[in-house]
């Protein structure tokens, strides 16, 4: 039966017969990952860890006089393309309850590349803002 | 008014910061084309808006002629809380066997495209990322 698709590169499978029903391989994520900016405002550290073949994300924003710890949560992960296991990005996100972070990252040059995308959900006025973070390892 | 709440030094707006609610979109809207003519990926993205509100819509790489993934709404954010003026996006497109979040912004006049793909039908493809760039075609 055809794959369905929605451009090219959903495809790529199928023109080359191969098939890669098994999981996908989180370890190039998991570690300690330190803000390259030591002043950010915004995520200071965080913690992916591999839980059974899930990737959980546990973030610390900064704050003063220390991180604020976000807790743990699940994640997404995504590999370069459809023929590949080896996950080089994720998603997650967090229910603040006042606020909703969507995280959505992905690995550059062993660079961890973190885009927030920030919705709040009080009464304070506050706009989404987008933010993006550089982590080493 | 109570305290703000907040996860991060980020959230916070400065000393004279004035409520602004809403992110104006205005900034993203136009006919947006891939840097790569050649890209297995999105090849235009047109950002309008309707009612005060973004509207999506992506047209992927196919032949003879690219596949309209139709319209969705786009929710945007701005690169701060003390901004209204829109610099990204997120929208979702759910296509029955495959879902893909777009997660964009706007640097330096390039559109910058994040897309993350997870398929929902047995035809064990991985799920995956890619990254796209666009240009703002001229009227």
């Amino acid at each position: 039966m055809a794959l369905k698709y929605t451009r090219a590169r959903d495809r790529s499978a199928l023109e080359t017969g191969q098939r890669h029903p098994a999981p996908m391989e989180p370890s190039g994520l998991v570690g300690n990952w330190v803000n390259t900016d030591k002043a950010t405002r915004g995520i200071f550290r965080l913690v992916l860890t591999d839980v059974n073949g899930t990737l959980m994300v546990r973030a610390f924003g900064a704050c003063s006089p220390e991180p604020f710890d976000w807790g743990e949560v699940t994640t997404s992960i995504y590999s370069l393309g459809v023929d590949s296991q080896q996950a080089v990005g994720f998603k997650a996100s967090y229910d603040f309850h006042f606020m909703e972070t969507m995280l959505a990252a992905y690995l550059n040059k062993r660079i961890l590349v973190v885009d927030s995308y920030n919705t709040f959900k009080d009464q304070s006025g506050r706009p989404r803002y987008f933010w993006r973070d550089h982590f080493h390892q | 008014m109570s305290e703000l709440r907040f996860t991060r030094a980020e959230d916070l707006p400065k000393a004279d910061h004035k409520r602004t609610g809403a992110v104006n979109p205005a900034p993203l809207v136009g006919t947006w084309l891939n840097t790569d003519k050649a890209t297995p990926g999105i090849v235009k993205l047109i950002l309008s808006v309707r009612d005060g509100a973004l509207v999506v819509r992506a047209f992927g790489a196919c032949k003879p002629s690219p596949c309209d993934w139709g319209e969705v709404d786009g929710l945007v954010y701005s690169d701060g809380v003390d901004s209204n003026e829109g610099m990204a996006f997120t929208a979702s497109y759910r296509f029955g066997f495959l879902e893909t979040i777009l997660a964009v912004y706007l640097k330096s006049g390039i559109l910058v495209l994040d897309s993350f793909n997870a398929f929902k039908d047995d035809s064990g493809r991985s799920d995956y990322f890619s990254r796209e760039f666009f240009y703002q075609q001229e009227l």
